[in-house]
């Protein structure tokens, strides 16, 4: 219920923002090139541009939830067609990160904070210039040594079919986790930590528990909660968010498709690009609460 | 059609790195700025792994501070001048694909009433035969139309050629051709052609089963031209009524006689073509059996491509990354003859008093300085908006003169800050600084903007340059409203689609949409326009336009900045295209493309 009512009011955003937003339709639909002001008026009726604000809100979003985003201004296609491709993409993109993401960054995170020592210290030092070194230049760098110098990995597009599509993917999402496993990794070793200092640790470790079972038990499954919400964070921005690895890789993920809209004032590209972000967040959000629930009996879900 | 007579672009010299953008409103605009000192990040690690093996680059490239600091050396090298090339060498054998790049980004839809930007353009004429081709040495030569007459000063009869089928085999004919104009000209269609030279046509009319004649309102050589632009692209009519909205759509795709037929496009990813065994012209017989256009937009990532031979060629390829390209074994960059310039526009009032300011500024600017901040000396200085140091062929010996006698008058730097100072001393205390709007993101355009500036406030004009958004600049393409309030646009898109430099003029200066600034050819020039505009002889037709643009110099409401080539890199297993600039999107050039070894 709330996801929906999340929706509604983002999607009021979304497209309100583009009346306020510099640019006109009209610019995207003429390709930039002036016309004259009868040209115009006939573009303006053909896509009905003069109609009042709810007017539009309310025809746009009456087709948006049977899946009708519109024509692309810019394509000259229904938007669908512009994203489908896109999506299958992106999904195999943020999956391939997500895994990432979640096993490197929570496996670094407790081996730091389970292992003091030169291991922990490896870790916390590779977690600070994962955080450090911005997308863009972890990307250029990747492609210089594995693409250029040593021809591992092709130097952009996602190619074709399965294998071929995570083999051409690979080096970005590795690029694109960087800074969210570092991010996870610290997250989670602050995490379990805090877990190890708490009194039931301390009374379980008394009773004589064997230290693995008190480790998996008491500390691991309470620290992973707060580290489960983060990861969705993560994860529901990935979708978007990865705009700079696609420019850097030339992927046609949906993340470089919003970018390219906004640059072209491709409005009904944009709001469909965005609303599927906000869906996406809804959606992992979700699922965090399932996954947290499941670890914590005490969490409900509503 | 003239003879041959070409001799100007072989022997031109200007330096190189010159990066040239058309409308570009791509995904690569948004990240741009950094992308110098993600250039020197690469490049750091390359030389790095040269000469320290590959575990200790990692290791020292992956510390930021070193990244940065190591930028400003290699972004500051300088490059030795370069002589323009027209020609490759040709071609030895046949090759079964080719990868070529569209770097400023995905086409709209192959529609010639939508195509004004080089890559639809450039798509476009590999599929699509014009009535007139524009060649390498940026002369007008028969395509479709395998004769013309002009029976009077208001009518063009074109003979199109006979025995020319489309893809799906249908014969050719006058009515698919008169058709196609027709869509030019019909403003509910909304063509970019219709402004301004759209509508100086009167009517289209198929006048018999393999002639169409056209009529213009007044005596027009301009209408004649353009048919080799796409403005002249014929398309079957069937087809396109058949397909309507979607027309040139990626599902949809178009239908026409070219060398190459579309395949197949894949949004995002590739457009594919396949060449066409039926192709009329056994001149330019495709020695390649696919062309796979690409979209990368990004430099560093299309630097890379090129390098590693992912991608095997593209135009336009990126200025920041020149030195790279020129000094790789994977492939010859070449720098060619084109039609484009950075220039500045008065967008803001129209009044005496800003004629005289804009003239101080325009005299103020140094250029070759320009030059060298933005563009590593790669550009030449440029005193016309509309005649370029190469140009029109069948005149270039007057617009050659005419170029020389505005370096000899405008190139003296002292001379020229004297004058500034004596017009802005003549106009009086200037109160309001002058606004100029710059696109945001691109290293080049805020160099030359923060420059120019500085020499501005140098000569006592007070200026201020603004960064704008690429969706708020395309803005100011299209609504006088968005202009009101600045004073001048920084374009570094002024380039135009033909050699002759009527086409800028009409565009620029006649009344109408296109005309960014208000200012119009006062009556006297307005004539000479039109007379220029209904003379055939090249040469008077030449001396008619140089004594207008004498008066659009004068009238500084398009302040020209400099002259930028064409740089087109060929893969080392490529060989055969033109590095020249209307040629790469008015010119089926891939029919040229063949193995180089």
């Amino acid at each position: 219920m709330h996801g929906v009512v999340v929706v509604l009011v983002a999607s009021v955003v979304i497209f309100g923002s583009l009346f306020l937003a510099p640019g006109s339709p009209i610019t995207a639909l003429t390709a930039g090139r002036p016309v004259d002001a009868h040209t115009r008026a006939l573009l303006e009726a053909r896509y009905d541009l003069n109609a009042p604000f709810v007017v539009q809100y309310v025809h746009w979003l009456g087709h948006a939830v049977r899946g009708d985003f519109g024509t692309s201004y810019v394509e000259s296609e229904s938007v669908t067609a512009v994203m489908a491709p896109r999506i299958a993409t992106t999904l195999i993109l943020v999956t391939m990160c997500s895994l990432l993401v979640i096993v490197a960054g929570m496996l670094s995170g407790a081996v730091a904070a389970l292992k003091r020592g030169p291991i922990g210290t490896a870790i916390v030092v590779a977690e600070a210039i994962g955080l450090g070194v911005p997308t863009f230049v972890a990307s250029l760098l990747l492609i210089a040594i594995f693409s250029v110098q040593l021809h591992w990995f092709p130097v952009f597009g996602s190619g074709s079919g399965f294998i071929d599509e995570v083999w051409h993917l690979t080096l970005p999402s590795v690029a694109l986790a960087l800074g969210s496993v570092a991010y996870i990794g610290r997250l989670t070793q602050a995490s379990v930590e805090g877990e190890l200092r708490k009194e039931h640790v301390t009374t379980a470790t008394a009773r004589g528990l064997p230290r693995g079972r008190v480790i998996r038990r008491h500390v691991l499954r309470n620290a992973a909660i707060p580290v489960t919400t983060a990861s969705g964070i993560v994860i529901a921005y990935l979708v978007v968010g990865a705009a700079v690895v696609e420019t850097a890789f030339s992927l046609n993920g949906l993340g470089s498709l919003l970018v390219s809209s906004i640059a072209q004032d491709d409005f009904p590209v944009i709001q469909a690009v965005s609303l599927v972000a906000v869906l996406a967040f809804v959606v992992i959000g979700f699922v965090v609460d399932v996954i947290c629930a499941r670890l914590d009996p005490r969490i409900t879900l509503e | 059609m003239e003879p041959p007579t070409i001799a100007g672009p072989e022997t031109y010299v200007v330096g190189t790195e010159t990066p040239k953008s058309g409308r570009i409103r791509s995904t690569a605009r948004t990240i741009v700025a950094v992308r110098r000192i993600a250039l020197c990040a690469r490049l750091v690690a390359r030389s790095g792994l040269r000469q320290r093996g590959r575990w200790t680059v990692v290791a020292a490239a992956i510390g930021s501070a070193t990244i940065l600091s190591a930028c400003g050396g290699v972004s500051s090298s300088s490059n030795a001048p370069l002589a323009l090339t027209t020609y490759t060498p040709a071609p030895k054998g046949e090759l079964a694909n080719v990868v070529w790049d569209l770097p400023i980004g995905e086409p709209v839809p192959l529609d010639p009433t939508k195509d004004w930007n080089p890559s639809e353009n450039e798509v476009l004429a590999q599929m699509c035969d014009s009535l007139f081709r524009i060649n390498a040495a940026m002369q007008i030569v028969p395509d479709l139309a395998e004769s013309y007459s002009h029976p009077n000063p208001l009518t063009w009869v074109y003979n199109i050629r006979p025995g020319v089928k489309f893809w799906d085999g249908k014969p050719l004919t006058g009515k698919d051709v008169a058709y196609s104009l027709e869509r030019q000209i019909n403003p509910a269609v909304g063509s970019v052609y219709l402004q301004p030279v759209g509508v100086m046509i009167a009517g289209v009319k198929q006048t018999g089963p393999l002639q169409v004649t056209v009529t213009t309102h007044k005596p027009n050589v301009l209408v004649n031209e353009m048919m080799g632009t796409g403005m002249g692209v014929v398309t079957e009519e069937a087809f396109t009524k058949a397909a309507g909205n979607n027309y040139g759509n990626p599902q949809t795709g178009v239908m026409c006689t070219g060398p190459f037929e579309f395949k197949s496009w894949t949004p995002g990813q590739q457009i594919v073509l396949v060449r066409n065994p039926h192709y009329w012209d056994a001149a330019l017989e495709p020695k390649v059996a696919r062309v796979t256009f690409k979209f990368v937009t990004d430099s560093s990532t299309l630097t890379d491509a090129l390098l590693t031979g992912e991608i095997d060629g593209t135009y336009d390829a990126p200025g920041s990354s020149v030195t790279e390209l020129r000094n790789t074994p994977a492939g010859h960059l070449y720098v060619g003859p084109a039609t484009d310039l950075a220039g500045l526009v008065a967008i803001g009032g129209n009044t005496n008093r800003e004629t005289r300011i804009l003239g101080a500024l325009s005299l103020a600017i140094n250029r070759p300085a320009l030059a060298k901040v933005g563009y590593s000396g790669a550009a030449a200085p440029i005193y016309s908006s509309s005649v370029f140091p190469i140009h029109y062929p069948q005149a270039a010996p007057v617009y050659q003169a005419y170029n020389q006698e505005l370096s000899k008058e405008f190139g003296q730097r002292t001379v020229n800050l004297q004058e500034a100072r004596r017009l802005v001393a003549q106009v009086g205390k200037i109160t309001k600084p002058l606004t100029m709007v710059y696109t945001a993101g691109i290293t080049t355009e805020s160099v030359v903007a923060t420059a120019i500036v500085a020499e501005a406030q140098a000569v006592g004009i007070p200026m201020q340059a603004v960064p704008l958004q690429p969706a708020a600049v395309n803005a100011l393409y299209l609504s006088p409203a968005a202009r009101k309030n600045y004073d001048l646009l920084l374009s570094f898109e002024l380039w135009t689609d033909m050699t002759d430099p009527l086409e800028a003029m009409a565009v620029n200066t006649l009344p109408g949409p296109t005309n960014l600034s208000r200012w119009t050819l006062p009556p006297a020039a307005l004539r000479e326009f039109n007379e220029a505009n209904a003379t055939l002889n090249p040469t008077k037709r030449a001396e008619l336009t140089v004594a207008v643009d004498k008066v659009v110099v004068k009238s500084n409401r398009y302040i020209p900045l400099l002259y930028t080539p064409e740089r087109m890199f060929l893969g080392k297993r490529i060989t055969g295209p033109s590095a020249s600039w209307p040629y790469a999107f008015h010119y089926p050039w891939t029919t040229q493309l063949g193995a180089a070894g």
